[in-house]
């Protein structure tokens, strides 16, 4: 049976399928997927000649034209958007694709006011492109992995190969390599296929959308992960400090933004326990806290049916249940929600009197607290622990807090990323990637744990 | 794994809300009075409820049935952190109480502890407890915590205020080993200071010429005690000027020469007095028997039979005038 046979017999029912046999050549396409002017452009123009010759490469004019051997290799070319043009026993590919992308967009998840305002797109190819722009040297390398059986995603992995660890590459390359999966849809798919710890709730990779964040992370000594249809990226390995620190940090003066930092880290620690500290306080250990605000806060429970624990548990749930249903709502009517929300929380549920006034700002401060942290997985494991927290506080009060504070630190001190320790670089201490992360200094050398080499330059 | 999550979960469920209370079912006392009439202790226990004071009284024949007799009124159950008086009729054996104070774990440190002529002091408007502490604050007095130094040591007696009916302090009543003496006029109260290193104390003198007077205010005050075979306390008094009403000219260093010596004597004569006013009742209230047991080491409350000398080193260095 020859090739355009086998084509055709496993192309039935494929209705995109294009087949067009032109003197003694067949040209074959998904019209899906390719654009007809680059067909007309690059091929079609040129059969129009009195005799084809043998090696139909020197006719046509395309930048991308790849020598085909096998029927897979067919296959995988054919479904990326090629087209494929049978001469005789030659087979070649060129490259002929559609533009299925959207233009390149401002960051809508990681804004900032200062710094960079493009982000990746779907498009591979453009994505790399807005990463070269930035590092135009040749040590930056990208492996390609073909992913899902079925879907054939293109999935790339980068990395400055002068800089990055090399056991760190052969441990993402077999990871890489190992999955086995009918199809991944979207980046955050695949990171669930690259770290198999389901135990715990923080998580090991950060998704960015921002080229510059990329930039500086392959600059560290990371590995981000492309894929193709996905407009993020994997940072590989990722700490928990890394959460906490937008790359807005390294656009301004560092005097100011080690207030910030400084800020945020505290905040992390607040939308953990703070309603966790309040029920504790209020239940168990009345005496940690000044007299006047006792009986202020006395004051404002006196009326409530409920114990301080159901009256924090309705307001937190309620909130969540707010803000799961701003995310899921078109944003046309989030704003409707939110001031339905506010105005519930705020006013009504106090003058119901279901909940005391305190509470409310108790739940505020925790959930202001957490929108500092842009990360939708941080967040997750930050609310998570927070009911831990509440538990052991309904339970024990604050020596129950600091019980859990204790199995909460072990948790993250025992946790690796990739095979790095999560809380890096405060355990086990590091000097220069502090200086990167929780403040910001003048640092001339790169993390020992990332890169052994460490000379970065002048600071 | 199964008999992990099982021993997890009784221990949470045998264990956990222990020492739970809501706060609306607390009686957050503000103050507790004690009086001790007909080998009886009566009660007043003062808590504050929705920002309003409410009293309770109780009796019994220990504290501990007394208090137990003043919650069954109350409806609530009482929480002793946040006291902020314990007030002390005369009657009172002061060493049950404090005692009884520093072995119940469930009281804070920071009150103060009055004494008190008149048991209708509280107020049906007014947080009684709280206005005797801030009170006794503005005083300088001792908390309950700087007081229990002295519970453990029997070196040095106590020294309580006294407050009238209206609240304010009397008078100050020394303990010679926890016994109720003769009490102190507020007079000595500069001196007492002084002598026991603190600064900010105001000392009146007569002017040179015996006419009008004048008033230093000291801002730093060194007292230093020595024990060889006699007691030597040396005072060296930094001093500004805060009133002046004499006749004389103040730029003049002959002149503040005579000032100080003016408030040397004055202070000399005042500690002496002091001094032997304590003696004569035996309340080491400045603690002179740990200084002597640090030099010979000798157990014994010899205070008595020591010669006590004072020398006094003022130094005016703010005469506190602009214009001439």
């Amino acid at each position: 049976m020859s090739i355009l046979e086998k084509i055709k017999e496993d192309y039935q029912k494929v209705s995109d399928l294009v087949v067009k046999d032109i003197k003694n050549i067949n040209i074959i396409y998904l019209e899906t997927l390719v654009s007809q002017d680059k067909i007309n452009e690059y091929i079609l123009k040129f059969t129009n000649v009195y005799r084809i010759p043998k090696d139909i490469k020197k006719l046509i004019p395309s930048p991308n034209v790849k020598d085909i051997s096998g029927y897979e290799t067919l296959k995988l070319y054919l479904e990326t958007g090629f087209t494929i043009i049978i001469n005789r026993d030659q087979i070649i590919a060129i490259e002929t694709k559609g533009e299925l992308t959207r233009a390149i967009e401002t960051p809508s998840t990681e804004p900032t006011l200062y710094g960079a305002k493009d982000s990746l797109n779907e498009n591979f190819q453009t994505n790399l492109g807005l990463i070269k722009r930035r590092i135009k040297s040749e040590h930056l390398k990208d492996e390609t992995f073909n992913v899902g059986r079925y879907s054939k995603t293109m999935v790339n992995m980068l990395y400055i190969d002068n800089i990055v660890e090399t056991d760190l590459i052969l441990k993402v390359r077999n990871k890489l390599n190992d999955i086995v999966i009918d199809g991944v849809n979207d980046i955050g798919e695949l990171k669930q296929f690259l770290h198999k710890d389901d135990a715990n709730v923080f998580s090991a990779f950060r998704i960015t959308e921002r080229p510059d964040v990329i930039s500086k992370s392959l600059l560290e000594g990371k590995i981000i992960i492309l894929m193709d249809t996905s407009p993020y990226a994997l940072i590989i390995p990722t700490f928990l400090a890394d959460f906490i620190n937008p790359i807005s940090d390294d656009y301004t003066k560092s005097i100011n933004v080690n207030f910030l930092k400084t800020l945020r880290f505290f905040c992390f620690f607040l939308s953990l326990i703070t309603p966790a500290l309040y029920i504790a306080i209020m239940t168990f250990n009345q005496e940690t806290i000044p007299t006047n605000l006792l009986l202020n806060f006395q004051n404002q429970r006196a009326g409530v049916p409920f114990p301080s624990i159901i009256e924090c548990l309705i307001t937190l749930i309620t909130c969540e249940i707010l803000r799961e249903s701003d995310i899921r709502f078109p944003s046309k009517y989030g704003s409707a929600i939110s001031i339905l929300g506010g105005l519930v929380l705020g006013e009504a549920a106090v003058s119901a009197g279901i909940v005391s006034p305190i509470m409310i700002i108790v739940v505020a401060m925790t959930f202001i607290s957490s929108m500092i942290f842009t990360d939708v997985e941080i967040m997750n494991a930050i609310r998570m622990w927070r009911f831990v927290f509440l538990l052991a506080a309904c339970l024990y009060g604050l020596y129950g807090v600091g019980i859990v504070f204790i199995f909460f630190i072990a948790n993250l001190a025992s946790y690796e990323s990739f095979g790095k320790p999560y809380l890096f670089p405060l355990a086990p201490f590091d000097k220069p990637y502090l200086k990167e992360t929780l403040l910001k200094m003048r640092n001339k050398r790169r993390s020992s744990m990332l890169s052994k080499n460490s000379y970065k330059g002048e600071a | 794994m199964k008999k992990l999550i099982i021993l997890f979960i009784t221990m949470v469920l045998l264990t956990g809300c222990y020492n739970y209370h809501e706060l609306e079912t607390l009686g957050i006392t503000s103050s507790i009075l004690f009086d001790y009439v007909d080998d009886k202790y009566n009660l007043t226990i003062e808590i504050i409820d929705e920002s309003k004071p409410v009293t309770f009284k109780g009796e019994g024949k220990t504290i501990s049935e007394a208090l137990e007799r003043a919650l069954r009124s109350s409806g609530k159950l009482l929480s002793y952190y946040h006291l902020n008086t314990v007030i002390l009729t005369k009657n009172v054996d002061i060493k049950d109480i404090l005692f009884y104070l520093i072995r119940n774990p469930q009281v804070n440190n920071t009150f103060y502890i009055v004494l008190t002529n008149s048991t209708e002091i509280f107020d049906d408007k007014e947080d009684t407890g709280k206005k005797i502490s801030d009170i006794l604050k503005r005083n300088k007095s001792e908390t309950f915590f700087e007081l229990s130094k002295t519970l453990v040591d029997d070196k040095i007696d106590l020294v309580l205020p006294v407050i009238g009916e209206d609240l304010s302090v009397q008078s100050m009543m020394p303990f010679s080993k926890f016994k109720l003496t003769k009490e102190m006029d507020l007079d000595k109260i500069e001196i007492y200071r002084i002598l026991l290193n603190e600064s900010g104390s105001y000392i009146e003198g007569a002017c040179p010429d015996g006419k009008n007077f004048f008033e230093i205010n000291t801002n730093q005050v060194d007292t230093k005690i020595k024990v060889k075979n006699k007691v030597s306390i040396d005072i060296d008094l930094e001093a500004s000027i805060s009133e002046f009403n004499c006749n004389i000219d103040t730029t003049d260093v002959k002149n503040i020469q005579k000032l100080q010596d003016i408030i040397n004597k004055k202070v000399l004569d005042d500690g002496y007095s002091l001094i032997k006013e304590l003696q004569g009742n035996d309340a080491d209230i400045l603690g002179f028997n740990r200084y002597i047991y640090q030099h010979n080491h000798n157990l014994n409350r010899d205070w008595q039979n020591y010669d006590y000398e004072i020398n006094v080193q003022t130094h005016i260095n703010k005469k506190g005038l602009i214009l001439k």
